[in-house]
């Protein structure tokens, strides 16, 4: 290691430091911002942005969340491109202070309040902490009057939250798409007395312990939902790539077995009595002597096979072509 | 007339090479295709008549052949167990390519004569394969649903390529259009539709109001001069030579006159208006399609021409079904040869037995 970092540098360490430094988070950056400079596109993609905040958020070392929000299935139309601006307002160091203001209060007066609220966290398993946010507010209704006392400033959540509500069930859809994605568990902890946390968690576990369950399994049956529509669409999709000359190889192949079950000899004999009763009326010197036309009446009468690759005179008399 | 015995094999297939003027080659079978081996000769023109120079032999029938345009050595088959051969004659006995794709009997295989880097292959089992030689596996297959007995390329453009087949059909694909659900497939001719009335022949065939039922196709061929013109040749033993440009209009010549199913038909090299065909009832026959009225034509054929097409002569040295012809692409313009299943092979001057 001190050679590495004292030693004269060669181009392989100088190349292996370009490369082992992470990237991925500017590139994807930077692909994303490709898209507003196609002029013809008068509007972003629904996404456009959507990581903005949590990118500087990141790139400042807030502890924001664990992972990427799945981009959202559902374009919202302006209302996203309003979102994001409030986003851009409320840098999003501050949304965890505004949740500090809202809950911990209640929190410390009352243990129950708070416990819901972090349990709620694990039901959620939403990627995006404005989902999280807007939905939260949406199933814990009963402290809607509690967010009201929140700073006037703080309107986009009260916004948000209607918006969340008159699309709910699409809503929910999303979130149980995003049930894969790893959830922000650690969002809150830091900020949070221990003690009141674990207080809050053990005296609430049991009472939330069947919801978590019912809600569970209402995401497990989704999500095979989901799966059972993927895999009949790619059975159809492979049911429907064989046309054409694959059938038509299907088609050979039976009608093969079926000639193999049939009597050759037979078949031979007959398809070679229609021959010569096709040229019955050819008195022609030319095809009295045809070596093919006796070799079809021998056919014919029985008096030469097939028997594998040779042609084998039943009658005795050697047979010649 | 030269001649030469393919002892024990019956001739299906003959063709002159394109690099040499002395290079025939045959593709034959054992027992005229039933069972038993097939055989590729290579023969040579010399001062001593017909040699063999070469001979390879198959496990199963060939039916069919084309001589490699890239490569003067070298020679595709068509074999009875539904697979592809390419030989190379400066080798011995074995082929140096095989494919083995088609399911049934492969009855055609010609090479892409403008682009020269393809060929295709046509089979029983329904479909016509596009191959490259250098590849391992076919580039791509178009499906006719019928057995075809007849593939070929256009002279005239790389990506033409057309088929005739059992269901009395004449299809052309195009290889330039994208590959969708119609496979390439541009074109369609009901071989058996009736002749429009304004070019009701002299040569027509007496029918109802110049109907024919629809009968099996067995060859056809592009001409070589006039490139939407091609003729097609089968079961019921009538030519019909067609324009792709009206494709509506119906057969724009009917040549009558073959006895039996008609084997292959194929354009002269050299002139625009002169077919020649092989038959099932043992003659080859020389044809113009009355295209060529006005041209002065050389001197020994003045009496080509009139409005309609017309046999100019025929040739009956052959003394069993007559399946493959080809005409000589070098020297004067009426050298062609002809094998069948006489187990013979002719080399002739189509000049000797036209009329006056």
């Amino acid at each position: 290691m001190a050679d590495a970092l004292c030693g004269p540098s060669t181009a392989l360490q100088t190349f292996q430091k370009q490369t082992s430094a992470d990237r991925t988070l500017q590139q994807d950056r930077l692909t994303a911002r490709q898209v507003p400079a196609e002029s013809f596109r008068s509007l972003p993609g629904p996404n456009t942005g959507i990581l903005d905040a949590e990118f500087e958020a990141f790139q400042a070392g807030h502890p924001l969340q664990a992972g990427y929000p799945e981009p959202d299935l559902f374009y919202h139309g302006p209302p996203a491109k309003s979102f994001q601006r409030n986003i851009g307002q409320q840098p999003s160091p501050d949304w965890a202070s505004d949740f500090q203001n809202l809950h911990l209060n209640e929190a410390r007066a009352s243990p129950i309040p708070q416990a819901q609220f972090h349990q709620h966290v694990p039901l959620q398993r939403t990627g995006g902490w404005h989902q999280d946010f807007s939905s939260q507010q949406d199933q814990l209704s009963p402290y809607q009057p509690q967010q009201q006392k929140r700073p006037a400033d703080q309107n986009y959540s009260g916004w948000s939250y209607g918006y969340t509500g008159g699309l709910m069930p699409q809503h929910n859809t999303t979130l149980s798409r995003m049930a894969q994605q790893k959830q922000p568990e650690r969002r809150a902890e830091d900020v949070y007395d221990e003690v009141a946390f674990e207080r809050a968690f053990d005296a609430a576990r049991e009472e939330m312990q069947q919801s978590e369950e019912s809600a569970h399994r209402k995401n497990t049956q989704v999500d095979e939902g989901l799966h059972d529509t993927k895999d009949e669409e790619s059975q159809g999709w492979l049911d429907h790539n064989q046309i054409g000359s694959d059938v038509i190889l299907d088609e050979a192949q039976k009608r093969e077995e079926e000639g193999k079950e049939a009597d050759d000899g037979e078949e031979l004999a007959r398809t070679a009595g229609q021959l010569l009763e096709n040229v019955k009326g050819d008195q022609s010197q030319k095809f009295q002597e045809s070596n093919f036309l006796s070799l079809m009446r021998q056919l014919r009468d029985k008096e030469v096979r097939v028997e594998g690759d040779k042609l084998v005179d039943v009658s005795n008399s050697s047979f010649t072509s | 007339m030269l001649e030469y015995r393919t002892q024990a094999f019956n001739g299906y297939a003959v063709k002159y090479s394109p690099f040499f003027d002395s290079r025939i080659a045959v593709a034959s079978s054992q027992h005229f295709g039933l069972v038993g081996n097939g055989r590729l000769y290579v023969l040579g023109l010399t001062s001593k008549g017909i040699v063999a120079e070469k001979w390879f032999d198959t496990q199963d029938s060939l039916f069919d052949l084309a001589w490699s345009e890239t490569h003067e050595n070298q020679v595709l088959v068509a074999a009875g167990d539904g697979s592809i051969k390419l030989f190379d004659i400066g080798l011995d006995e074995f082929p140096i390519q095989s494919w083995k794709e088609h399911m049934r009997e492969v009855f055609a295989v010609h090479w892409n004569l403008v682009s020269k880097d393809t060929f295709c292959s046509s089979s029983w089992d329904g479909t016509i394969r596009v191959w490259n030689p250098t590849r391992p596996t076919s580039l791509f297959t178009l499906p006719i649903h019928s057995c075809t007995y007849s593939a070929t390329f256009s002279p005239h453009s790389p990506s033409l390529l057309s088929s005739v087949s059992s269901d009395s059909h004449f299809r052309l694909f195009d290889l330039r259009t994208p590959a969708s659900a119609s496979n390439h497939l541009v074109l369609t001719i009901p071989i058996h539709s009736a002749q429009a009335s304004t070019q009701l022949s002299s040569t027509q065939v007496p029918g109802p109001a110049g109907q024919f039922p629809p009968n099996e196709a067995l060859t056809h061929d592009w001409n070589k001069y006039r490139s939407s013109i091609v003729a097609t040749a089968g079961v019921d033993r009538l030519i019909r030579t067609f324009d792709i440009r009206a494709p509506g209009q119906g057969p724009l010549v009917i040549l009558p006159g073959h006895d039996y199913a008609v084997r292959r038909v194929t354009w002269s090299p050299h002139l625009s208006d002169t077919l020649l065909s092989a038959s099932y009832d043992m003659t080859c026959r020389i044809w113009t399609d009355g295209s060529a009225k006005s041209e002065p034509i050389h001197a020994g054929v003045e009496g080509f021409g009139g409005d309609q097409g017309r046999e100019l002569g025929r040739m009956g040295r052959h003394t069993e079904f007559v399946c493959g012809v080809d005409w000589c692409l070098f020297g004067s313009e009426g050298w062609v040869a002809s094998t069948g299943w006489d187990e013979r092979l002719c080399v002739w001057d189509v000049r000797e037995f036209m009329g006056p």
